[in-house]
This record gives C-alpha cells, structure tokens and sequence, in this order.
C-alpha cells in the first residue's frame, strides 16, 4: 500500500467511552479510545463480538449518543451536533453500509441507490445518471430493476455499496459488511471497497473479523473490551 | 393450564395493541347494544308511549245507526238494545284493549209549524243527549239538567244560530211539532251555547257542531230541504224516559291503547277491515241502517305501527352498516396483531407448533375478548343512548328509555362482539401466507384486467345490490306495520358492494402514484406513495375501513337530513303557515276581535284565511266531483312550505311574494262606507219595500234587510236588522223601526265600516202581471249606530251608492246562492241614490223570479256609480268580473290539462258564487293540505265573488307569524281555538315516540363510524410503523431527517384517507341518494306528502369530512411523532433479527 501523506485527519477520536445500562449491569463498550484517520485511508476495526466495533462506528456515524470523549468528523464535533447536524452529517458526510444491507425491501436497486440524492434533493437527471453509474461500478447494470429479494446476498451488499456511495460520502462506514456473506463474495465486496478508495480517494472505516478483509486494510485497529490495543498498518 | 397461562402471556405481552383491539371492539358493540336497546323501545315504551300521547278522539272505535224515520217509514225501533249490542261489537272489536264508551242519542227532526205545509217561515230542529261531557261553550244561561219539570217543559240549550235566526233566548218556552203526528214537544230554554272541536266532535252531528243550516226534508226523500237548527242539548236521561222519540243513535268509544302491545294493537287493527260488515250483521235486527264505521283508533294504530317499522328498519340498516365498519376496524387490528407476532409464531411452528394450536391460542384469546367486551358494552351503550338523546334533545321521551336490562340488548352485545373478536382469527386462517408476513407487489403488476378478473366476488356483491336497489323502486313498499327485509339489506349491501369494487380500483391508483413519485426529486411524497402502491392489502385495508366509515357516516348524515326535511316538509304543508289558528267562534266579528287580542297576547300578527272547497270545470258544463280546496290568504298570512315545489312564478323567494303575484294590476279600492263609531254594539234604521204597481197587502212579502259591515282586518259580517230587536222579519210594506246587533254576544266593535246592504225579498204575489215589470224599492232611512248604554250616533251614508240585483234562493237568513247570476240578466240592473239621509234601492224584477223566488238587492258605496269590483264594458251596461289569478296544484292541471293562462270556473260549495280564476303558476301541493287546491289573494276573491250578491268570504282560519319568544304555541287548546304551530307540527312528526328512534340510530351510526375510521386510521399507522421501524431507522441513517419521515407518514395516511373519503362519500351519497327517500313516511304511516326529496346536508357533510380530517390528522400525526424515532443504532445493529 502507497503511504498517503496525512495533512488533516477526516477522523479524529479522543478519550471515547460508552457504557450501556447502569449500577452493576454496567457494561462498558467503549473506555477511552483515541485515533484519527487519515483522508483516503481505509482503516480496518477488528476484534471479537461485543468488542465495540459496532458502537465505536455508530458513534462516529452520530448513530449513537455521545456520553464521553470527542469525535470530530470531517471537521465537525459530532458530539456537538443537534439533531439536523446530525441528519446532514449522514447525508452529506458519511455513508453506511450495513452488515444487514440495509436496503428497503419494496424499492429496487436503482431506488434504493437513489435514496440519499433525494435526500439531497438532486434533480431527476442528474439522479439517474449517478444511479446508472454507481450501478455500473458495482456490477449491477443489468439489475437495476430488481428488488432486494431477488438479488443475492452478494448483490444486495454492493446495491448497499453503491447506495453509501450515491452521495460522494467523505467518509464510508461499514459495518461486517461481508458477515452475511460466503467468502468468496466477501472479498470481492472488499475489493470493490478498497478499488473504491483508491479510485475516488474516499476514507472508508470498516468492522470486520474476517482476516482476508483485513488485509486489504491500510491500517487495523484492535478493540478488546473496548480498549484500543494496538494500531496496526497494514 | 398451561395454555391458559401462555394465553395470558401472550396477551400480555402485546397488551398495547390488544388494547386498541378492545377499544374497537367495545365501541362497536355498545352501538350495536344501544341499537338493541332502540328495538326493544320500539316494541315497548314507544308504542306505548305514542298510544297514550293519542287524544280520544284519535283512538275512538266509532257507530252510528237510525233506528227510527217516523215520517219516512213509519217504522219505529228500540235504541237501548241497538245501542247495546253496538257497544258489544265495539268491545270485541278493542279486544283486549279496554273501551270507554259514550252515547250521542238524537230525536227525529222536528218543525216549528203548527200544522199543514211546512210554510218559507218555519224551521225545523232537533234535539240530542251526549252522553258525558258536551264539546260546547256556554254563551248564555246554563245547560240542561233532568227531565220534564212541572210545566211540562223538556229543558234544552239551543245553538247560537237558532238564536239569531230564530230568536230563541234562555227561558223562552218553543213548541216544536212531529212531522207526521203533530205531536207536540214543550222545551224551555235553559241556555244559548256555541260548539266547538267542531272538527273532531262533531262528526256525527248533521249540522256538523255548526248549529244552523239546511237539512232534507222528511219525507222528500231529501229533495226538497229546509232550515234547521240543532241539536237543542238535552239531558239523555230526558231521552231515555221517552219523552222524546231516538231516531238516531251513536256509539262512540275510545280505545286505551296505552297499556297495549304492538301485536295487540296489531289484532285490533287487523279485525278493522271487516268491522263494518260484522257490526252490520250484530245490528241487523236492531236498526234500520248502519252508517259508516268511524275507525279512527284503526289510523291511529297503523301509523303508529307504521312508523315503527320504519324505526325498526332504520335501526337494523344502522346495525348492518356498522358492523361493516367495525367489521373492517376489527380486521385492520387483527392485521396489527398477527404482525407484531409474525415472530413469535414462527418460533412456536419452528419448535413443533402445529397450525391448530395457533390458532386455538388466538381462539382462546378472542374468546376472552369477547367476553369481556360483552360484560362492558352494555353499560358503553347506557351511555350512547343517553348521550344520543341529550344530543337530540329527546333524552326523556320513551322511544329512548332505557331498556338496556332486556336479553335482546345482552345477547346482541354477546352476538357483536363474538363476531368481531372472531375476526382476529382471520390471519391465522389465511392459506398460503404467513400470518402477518406482508405482502408487496411489484409496481405496474396491477392493471385493469387483473383488477376487473380478481373482483368476481365484488361484481357479484354489486349485482346484487343493484337488484335489491331496484326492487326498491319498482315494488310498493312492505305493508304498513312490517320490516321490509329488502330495505334492511339493502343499503349495508350496497355500502359494502361500492366500497369493495372502489377499493379494487385503489391498485390502479397506486400505480400512476407509484409512477409519479418514481419521476419526482424528492422523498417525502415518493417514500408515502411507494409504501402505498407496494404494500396494496394493508393500504387496501386501511382505504377499506375509511371508505366504509365515511359511507356508513355519509349515509347516516344524508338520510337523517332527507327524512328530518320530509318531516319538516310534511309539518310545513299540513298547517300552512308557522301559526294556524282554527277559531271556534262562530261570528265574523267576534272571532275576528277575539282573535286580535289573542295575538296581541301571543305577539302574533293573524291573518284571515278563508279555507273552502269548490268544485271546478274549464266551463260550466264539465264539473269535476271531486270537491277542490279553494284557499284565499293575504299576503300577511305568512303561507309557508317548500317554495320549490312551485313553479311557474319567477323570481319568488317565498310564498307571500306568490300571493303579491296574484295580485291584478287594477288599483284595489279600499273599503269604502261610513264608519261606524267605536263601542257601537247594534245599528237601528227605518226600512220599507214597496214596489210599483204596489204590492197587494194581502200578499205582501217579508223582507228582510241586512247590514254588511267589515273590520279592519278585512273580515266581513252580514248582520241582519230586524223588528224587535231581532225577532222577526218584516212583514208588509210599511215603514219599519229594524235593529239588529253587530255581534253575535252583543259586543262592542272597533274600527268597523258599514260597507253596504242586502235586500232580501220573499216570494209575492204580482200585481196585474200582465203590466209591465215590476219594479222593487227599498228606502233605509235613519241610520244609527247605538253603544252599550243605548246612546244612538247618527250614521252619515254619504252621498256615492251603487247597486245590483241578485239571485237568491232561500230565506230567512239570507243565505244566498247566487250560483248562476249573469251579469247581463236583468237582475243585474239596479240603482241607488241618497236622498235627504235616505237610501233608495231600486231595480226591476222578471214576474215569475218574484213570484218563485222573491228577489234581492245589494247596495254599496261607490264613487264612480259602478258596483264595486264590477268593470264597465265600455259601449254597453253590461259589467265583467275580471278572473282571479290563482296558482292551482299540479293534479288540477294535469285533470283540466290547464297551463299558466288558462282559465277555470271555480263554483264554491257555500254558495259564494261561481268564480272564474286565471291560472297563473302550478304547485306540486298548496300550503296547508294535500289534494287538489286553488290559491288565490283572499281580497281577489272578495273582490270578484262579492259583486254577485255582496256575500262575505267566510273567515275559517287565522293564518301568520309568531313574534321571537312568542308562548302561542302553548296556547294550543285555548280559547278563541285550536292553535297550529310549524314548530309544534315537526316536533310531533320528527320527535315523537315513535319516530325518535330513527334520529338515534342514524346518529349513532355516523358518530361511531366517525370514531372507528379516525382509531382505524391511527391503528394503522401505528401497525405500518411497527412494522417499518427497521427501514425508517436505515432511512435515518442515510440522513432522512425524522421530520421528513414524519411528513411522508401523514402524506401517506393522507393520501389513504383522501381516497377512502372520496370512494366513501360516493358510496354513501349514492346509497343514500337511492334509499334516503324510501325511509320516510307520512303521519299515518303511507307516503309521505310532499313526497320525500333526497337532501344532501353540504354543511353537515363538510363539518363531518373536516371533524374526520382533523381527528384522524392528529391521531396519525401524534402516532407518527411517537413512533418514528431518531436514527437508532440499537435498531441498525439488531437488524433483520429485531
């Protein structure tokens, strides 16, 4: 991998902690994690389940409520932000793919693609080129009608891909995106994610356990109960 | 147990929900409790109530039969055992109700003539016993007590008419004669009385309670008639003992209806129809003849019934509808169920569950929904019945008591909510799918083939709706009394029918919406109409329920409106004005000033109506026999009704301006004529006939002058003057001294005019009748009008008079029937001038009218020399009576083929003379009765009718207007008569016992389907939420902001909601548009009249569609604010496996 050269980070994360429920039921999911990434790094956060990996991305997302530490995005404190910052960090910032996929079950692929440029209120047009574009990117051309139940796993993750990417995200969130996928599929999804960085310098932060994927990584981030334990470049 | 347990676990775990389940089912079934406790009214309190609320005379069983005609027959019968075995057959006929029965015996007519020819100055009477309380008034003396006293007198009360005509006073002692044995009668006069009620007591009477006229003379089989008064009031004891014969007698009983049953009712009423042939053979033997039975308790009994099963009918329709409602509501929350545990079922099938044990676990469940729904929608209907009858302010009539302890209220209940919680069991049953898993369709899968071949079922629904329609329409409707099972199904069939094969179209919509949101650059309207057109059962669930409760509402609005305004209408038509005064007096001027001071009590301003019949022709030689209703109002009589149903007058807006329409264009002429002073209570003149070549004094004519005065109400009186202060005609030809009061009690007037004379000659023997024609001369001289206390005022006559001649035909009260008087006959032509105070009235009369019918004379004051009312044909001396405009009803038109400019003569029964009308406009019906009619401007009529022997329009009514916060109509039975209120008319037919049912089902039926669709619509959306709160967090994830997700909830419940509204008013106004009408009927239970026109109630529909909007606006929105969350990590991490 090309060492990118680090001017300003996209993320920056100080002294992160999350605890769920209260007293002696408290479990701390996150407990003062602190890293940045770098613009068009693709950073890998590994670990085991219920390591944190899911909420250290849903707290950069501004998915979660913030309870102690920074996380700063693009620039903009997350923790800071009401819940129209919120909002327009997820439609113009971020985008997420989801381990699930995440698409709406009744739209098809072309409009589940097309959902955050309505967000943003692109007009029709210009819609529909970018849809048929992200679509030919992801393979899926020939699919653009087809609803989620009749693609495959493997289709629905890179509809998912190509929906994250429908608004030039600066940064894309994935989490487990190939978890409910076989192998195979798995690291062709990956690859997609890392030709995607290298083609449009995009800053991608990915949950995974499968070590295939993380390879592919620029840099690792381990979590156990929590803690970062190391950081890892790839 | 342990399912017992797992039931309640399960319940409890979705408590939420099964909440909105109860509260939906509870609501439908505490109306269709409420509904029970109407049907149990309407064959209990109502009846009842509607029964006992009737006058005697409304329940009266009623016979009248002769049993004797000495003059005709000879034969003479017993009455007691006729009066007995009537009164038996009366009894059977009320069987079991009780009867209480009273007696009218009548003496045969008597004469006043003491021998020989009943001679031009006799008149004949009768008498008659009542048994119980007289429907009369007291004007002089006392009624009679007992029987013969020691003079031999039989004491009698005589009506006021035999005391003007004949001048019988109390304690005058009158001989009257038998006909055939010249049996003398002695009666004292122990009083003067007046009848009133004379609409309702008076039936039997054959003078009808007016105390004068004429009636056949015995044995002429009446070809011949004479005068008579009656019926001199006696005691019936005084009957009974003999001393004067029965010729007549009349049963009358009133029924108690009010502790009897529908169906007892329903026995008596059905014994009617051969009630006349039965009482003919019990009295066979007995009588001589048998009048017509009077059964008015039959009327009575079939509209009540009637109107009953219009009740009923209402009230099932309501039921049926609303069970579509709830139905709907039930199977959108059983929906909601079976989704929230789409989850939980699959797990228990995973582990081994079979189907059945599924499904026995939501059986159990809905049982133990039904159960307690059954146990608490009684008291919810309690409420609903009082809240209804608060809301229609009848709660204490008892067509709304409660009667919610009868079974039929506790096993509908328990009827109703099996059913409904029956249905969450629907999705369990559904083969193929899997319960709440939903089901998507691809967009363009729906077209209008797929649609149409999907909707057999519906067609057929539809089909058969059409055909209950229509049969409907083209069958009479069930007899009176019935429920018409048609009528019940037929509008839940049509709702149902419409809504479905509406609903069918929703695919179709959702497609062009899918298409338009698919071209659209936003997200908020693409995001509600793809979750519309993808998702098709649960929109089409949710658009099925709307559609049904707006129709069920639509129709219930629409058909309270239709039958509220026929009832309305029906008021407005049979009393004509919003006040209608029938007076009881029978004087022109004391009723006239009784009635002015009755209003000015009441703050009511009364107009003169004259109400009579007539028979018309488009010539004298075509007359129909069907009397006609000649109605004569001024424009202040405030005529009322539906000016719609007129037409041919543009530019009316309401009857009174019809009335100013029939005005002619030529001036009318005030009236004219000395006025007389107040106070004055008698006018006395010096009066003399002659005639030239004069009359022989042993066979000179009585005559008899008469004074015609008018009020400044218009209303006329013709006040006979008379020797003796009201004894006698004159008799001869020499000067006479006449007085004669100018009213009937002696009373002063006010503001009264002297507007003319009547001369009334009788039959002469003519002097040399071979000369020339005679000519006939009346001087009044001395003209005084005296006061109270005898001060005499001299009355200036003026110097302007005109007169005519008349024909007349009968004395000695001068009734005149001046039928066929041509204006170019020479009975036309007469003069009179003043000379030196003294009236002179003049005119040629042909020898053979005088010597047959003597001859008459009418003068006026004039100021042209012209009779008033009478054009001069220019050239000639020949005078035209111009038409009188009128508007005549559309069954006279159509009869007489008659179109607005043609002409029709009008020949009145009373003798007022032959009018010719004009016809100006035609109405469906006239104000005040059905049937056909003729309305004219009373002062027309006056006008053109007065020519012809200067015979006042009779006053028969007081029609006008009540000031605001007028009490008149709690005047009803009070003197100076019957008080008729529009107000008090539709609270009668539209309030009533019987009738109040209708208003309460139809609105509890639009309230509850209000209720329903707004907690259907809110279950909806909690339900689709529900569902959707995955793909709503990804959303929000991907940067929807909540408010836009918010947004495209309500636009897409709206979207919903708006087509629901529109198939729903479709559906419902349709419904209603076909059937409203055949709900109503008329007072007795027939059709309605004015027919009922279906009404749409714009106001109450926008108020219903904005009240629907609102509430269901803020149901969704604050189910949709509560339920669509922040963007949930806790959800997004989950996922599918939420």
């Amino acid at each position: 991998m090309a060492a990118t050269t680090i001017t300003e980070p996209i993320v920056q994360v100080t002294g992160l902690r999350r605890v769920y429920g209260s007293g002696d039921a408290a479990v701390r999911a996150l407990d003062g994690v602190s890293f940045e990434v770098s613009p068009g790094e693709l950073v890998a956060v590994v670990g085991r389940s219920g390591s944190g990996k899911t909420t250290l991305l849903n707290l950069v997302g501004g998915l979660d409520a913030l309870q102690e530490g920074t996380i700063t995005v693009a620039g903009r404190d997350v923790g800071g932000l009401d819940e129209a910052g919120l909002d327009a960090l997820r439609r113009d910032v971020v985008g997420f793919v989801f381990q699930s996929f995440g698409l709406v079950p009744t739209l098809s692929a072309s409009e589940n693609v097309g959902i955050p440029l309505r967000l943003r209120g692109v007009p029709v047009e210009e819609r529909e080129e970018r849809v048929a574009l992200l679509l030919e990117l992801v393979g899926l051309s020939g699919h653009a009608a087809q609803r989620p139940g009749e693609m495959s796993g493997g289709q629905q993750q890179r509809v998912a891909i190509a929906r994250a990417l429908a608004s030039s995200p600066r940064l894309l969130i994935a989490d487990e995106p190939t978890g409910q996928l076989d192998s195979e599929t798995g690291l062709a999804v990956m690859a997609l994610l890392r030709g995607i960085v290298e083609a449009e310098g995009m800053t991608i932060l990915v949950a995974t356990h499968d070590p295939t994927l993380v390879a592919l990584a620029d840099r690792v981030l381990h979590l156990q109960d929590g803690q970062l334990t190391q950081h890892v470049a790839s | 147990m342990s399912t017992v347990r797992t039931v309640a676990q399960r319940a409890s775990a979705q408590r939420g929900v099964l909440a909105v389940v109860a509260a939906l089912v509870v609501l439908t079934t505490g109306v269709v409790g409420a509904s029970a406790a109407l049907l149990v009214a309407s064959d209990g309190d109502a009846p009842r109530a509607a029964f006992a609320a009737a006058t005697p005379a409304e329940r009266s069983l009623a016979v009248g039969m002769k049993v004797a005609a000495p003059s005709e027959t000879n034969i003479v019968m017993e009455a007691a055992p006729a009066e007995d075995a009537a009164t038996a057959e009366l009894r059977r006929l009320a069987a079991p109700a009780r009867l209480t029965t009273s007696q009218w015996l009548e003496s045969p007519l008597l004469t006043t003539a003491a021998s020989g020819p009943l001679q031009s100055s006799s008149a004949t009477a009768y008498l008659a016993a009542i048994s119980g309380d007289a429907p009369v008034t007291m004007l002089s003396g006392s009624a009679p007590t007992g029987t013969v006293g020691s003079d031999g007198a039989l004491p009698v009360a005589v009506p006021s008419a035999a005391q003007r005509a004949l001048g019988w006073k109390v304690g005058d002692t009158v001989r009257l004669h038998d006909f055939t044995d010249a049996t003398v009668t002695v009666l004292k006069v122990t009083g003067v009385y007046e009848a009133h009620d004379a609409m309702h007591a008076w039936g039997f009477d054959q003078l009808g309670g007016a105390g004068g006229g004429t009636l056949g003379m015995p044995g002429t089989q009446d070809s011949a008639s004479v005068p008579a008064y009656g019926p001199l009031l006696t005691s019936t004891d005084a009957l009974a003992a003999g001393h004067v014969q029965v010729a007549r007698v009349q049963v009358t009983g009133a029924v108690d209806l009010a502790g009897t049953t529908p169906a007892d009712a329903r026995a008596i009423a059905d014994r009617l129809p051969d009630a006349q042939v039965d009482m003919v053979a019990a009295l066979q033997t007995k009588t001589l003849s048998v009048d017509p039975l009077d059964l008015r308790a039959g009327t009575l009994i079939d509209g009540v019934l009637a109107r009953l099963a219009v009740t009923r009918t209402i009230v099932l329709v309501a039921v049926l509808v609303l069970l579509l409602v709830g139905g709907a509501a039930a199977l959108l929350a059983a929906r909601m169920l079976a989704e929230q545990r789409t989850g939980e079922t699959a797990l228990m099938m995973a582990r081994g569950s079979t189907r059945g044990q599924v499904l026995v676990l939501a059986g159990l469940e809905a049982l133990g929904l039904a159960v307690l729904v059954t146990a608490v929608s009684p008291v919810l209907a309690a409420l609903l019945v009082r809240a209804v009858g608060a809301a229609i302010g009848s709660a204490s009539v008892p067509g709304l008591g409660a009667s919610l302890g009868s079974p039929l209220v506790w096993v509908a209940s328990a009827a109703c909510a099996v059913l409904l919680s029956s249905l969450l069991l629907v999705p369990y049953l559904r083969r193929g799918a899997e319960a709440g898993r939903p089901v998507q369709t691809r967009p363009g899968a729906a077209t209008l083939g797929s649609v149409l071949a999907q909707s057999a079922g519906v067609v057929v629904l539809v089909v058969l709706a059409g055909v209950a329609t229509w049969q409907l329409w083209t069958r009479p409707l069930a007899p009176g009394g019935t429920t018409d099972p048609i009528l019940v199904v037929a509008p839940g069939l049509m709702v149902l029918a419409g809504s479905l094969l509406l609903v069918r179209a929703l695919p179709l919509v959702a497609r062009a919406g899918d298409r338009a949101a698919s071209r659209s650059r936003g997200m908020v309207a693409p995001l509600a109409l793809w979750e519309t057109g993808r998702r098709p059962e649960r929109a089409a669930q949710s658009v099925l329920l709307v559609t049904f409760a707006v129709a069920a509402a639509v129709f219930a609005v629409t058909t309270l409106d239709t039958w509220r305004t026929s009832q309305v209408d029906q008021a407005e038509l049979a009393v004509g004005a919003p006040v209608r005064l029938e007076h009881t007096v029978a004087d022109p001027l004391q009723a006239s000033a009784d009635v002015a001071a009755f209003a000015g009590r009441h703050h009511a301003d009364l107009q003169p109506v004259t109400v009579g019949h007539a028979s018309i022709a488009p010539d004298q030689s075509e007359l129909t026999p069907d009397p006609t209703r000649v109605l004569a109002v001024d424009d202040g009589a405030a005529l009322h009704g539906r000016l719609s149903l007129v037409a041919g007058l543009g530019g009316v807006s309401s009857w009174g301006d019809v009335v100013n329409a029939l005005a002619r264009p030529e001036p009318m002429t005030p009236p004219a004529g000395p006025l007389l002073p107040d106070g004055t209570t008698m006018l006395t003149a010096v009066a003399q006939v002659d005639a030239v070549p004069v009359f022989d004094s042993a066979s000179a004519p009585q005559f008899t002058l008469q004074a015609v005065v008018e009020d400044a109400r218009g209303v006329q009186s013709v006040r006979p003057l008379l020797l003796d202060r009201g004894n006698h005609p004159v008799s001869g030809t020499g000067p006479a001294l006449l007085s004669g009061t100018l009213r009937d009690d002696g009373g002063a007037v006010t503001g009264v005019r002297l507007v003319g004379f009547r001369v009334l000659l009788g039959a002469a023997v003519v002097p040399n009748s071979q000369n020339a024609t005679p000519q006939v001369t009346a001087k009044i001289a001395g003209l005084a009008a005296a006061d109270a206390a005898g001060k005499a005022t001299p009355v200036d006559l003026g110097s302007g008079w005109a007169a005519r001649g008349t024909q007349y035909a009968f004395e000695p009260e001068g009734l005149v029937t001046s039928n066929y008087a041509t204006p170019t006959m020479l009975q036309g032509l007469a003069d009179a001038k003043v000379a030196d105070g003294t009236l002179v009235i003049s005119r040629a009369v042909e020898p053979p009218e005088l010597e047959h019918f003597g001859a008459s004379m009418v003068a006026a004051p004039s100021t042209d020399g012209t009779f008033p009312g009478l054009q001069l044909v220019k050239g000639s001396k020949l005078y035209a009576v111009p038409p009188v405009p009128a508007v005549i009803t559309q069954d006279l038109a159509q009869t007489y083929k008659a179109v607005p400019g043609s002409r029709l003569q009008v020949i009145t029964d009373d003798g007022e003379g032959d009018v010719e009308v004009i016809v100006m406009a035609v109405a469906q019906y006239l104000p005040g009765g059905s049937g056909p009619g003729v309305l004219v401007r009373r002062d027309e009529l006056q006008r053109a009718s007065g020519p012809l022997g200067l015979a006042p329009l009779a006053v028969d009514e007081w029609w006008g207007t009540a000031a605001a916060g007028s009490d008149v109509a709690a005047a009803s039975a009070a003197p100076p008569g019957t008080v008729l209120t529009i107000p008090g008319a539709i609270s009668d037919l539209r309030d009533g016992p019987d009738r109040v049912g209708v208003q309460a089902a139809l609105l509890l039926l639009a309230g509850c389907a209000l209720l329903l669709a707004v907690t259907g619509a809110a279950t909806s959306v909690a339900g689709g939420l529900q569902l959707r709160r995955l793909e709503l967090a990804r959303l929000a994830a991907l940067g929807a902001s909540r408010a836009s997700l918010v947004r495209s909830v309500l636009v897409e419940h709206g979207f919903l909601l708006g087509l629901g509204i529109v198939a729903g008013a479709a559906v419902g106004g349709l419904t209603a548009g076909l059937l409203a009408a055949r709900f109503a009927v008329g007072a007795d239970g027939g059709l309605p009249i004015p027919q009922a026109l279906f009404e749409a109630p714009w106001a109450w529909l926008t108020v219903l569609v904005v009240a629907l909007v609102g509430l269901a606006a803020v149901a969704v929105g604050t189910t949709a604010q509560s339920l669509v969350g922040r963007a949930r990590a806790d959800l997004l991490r989950l996922g599918a496996d939420r």
